[in-house]
């Protein structure tokens, strides 16, 4: 099944936008085309007790990883809510640098 | 020992050191082309990781690809290392053999780094840092399809 996903826009967007995180647009990108790529690869995740964050719980996990524009190896862990799942929608409800 | 059978073994020693000459003759050139063969097969290998690397990938296939090819390198640099025992102080094989042995040895060494970086525990996540609660409806507030977002982004825009 292919999932629409959602990202929050200020707590996840921000993040990743922030210069703080010194990522170029290009590293920006690379990172939303993983959490676009969700709509398909999501599913197996979704499937994997391992990920969930509590037994039952809505949110599920799945870290990236990626040599940004600087060749620097950076890892993200993104939690994500299947909680709307039966609306065929992920949500990516936060984010941090590993 | 009687001196004829001294002079037979002697003679039997010649030639096995002679057939054993005669095999490395045989595989010395072929040997070093495998090598060289299998040095290249490297250098794609380290080529595709380094832009699977730039691609990105998730943590944990990044770690089960890791793992396969730290094993084909290991293996890699076994037989390096046999080779160098046959060939050891031959002029010509020897130096092209510890050649191919080093850059084996090399991306083994990246490699295994980035199984070592990769495979660092992560905590558990606590859920609590989250904003509640989690929106469950067909849309929600606050959030944009990543498509959007990655459009946003390249545009540069904040909003």
């Amino acid at each position: 099944m292919a999932y629409h996903v959602e990202i929050d826009e200020a707590l996840v967007l921000a993040y990743l936008r922030h210069p703080d995180r010194g990522l170029a647009d290009t590293d920006v990108d690379t990172l939303l085309g993983f959490l676009e790529g969700l709509a398909q690869t999501g599913e197996p995740y979704r499937n994997d007790p391992s990920r969930r964050c509590s037994p039952g719980s809505a949110h599920f996990e799945v870290t990236y990883i990626f040599a940004d524009a600087t060749g620097t190896m950076r890892a993200f862990r993104f939690i994500v809510s299947d909680a709307a799942a039966a609306y065929g929608v992920l949500r990516v409800r936060f984010t941090e640098e590993l | 020992m009687p001196t004829a059978t001294r002079e037979n073994m002697r003679s039997r020693l010649e030639r096995l050191n002679a057939s054993m000459d005669a095999v490395k003759e045989t595989i010395r050139q072929p040997l070093l082309e495998k090598g060289n063969a299998i040095i290249e097969a490297q250098r794609g290998m380290e080529q595709a990781l380094r832009e699977g690397l730039r691609e990105g990938m998730e943590r944990e296939a990044l770690l089960s690809t890791l793992a396969s090819v730290r094993s084909q390198v290991e293996r890699e640099g076994e037989l390096f290392e046999n080779a160098l025992a046959i060939f050891e102080g031959d002029a010509v094989a020897a130096p092209a053999i510890e050649s191919q042995l080093r850059e084996a040895k090399a991306f083994l060494t990246w490699v295994r780094g980035l199984e070592v970086s990769a495979s660092a525990p992560i905590p558990p996540f606590d859920e609590s840092r989250l904003p509640p609660p989690a929106p469950d409806g067909p849309t929600a507030e606050g959030y944009i399809s990543v498509s959007e977002a990655r459009t946003r982004a390249r545009a540069g825009k904040t909003s």
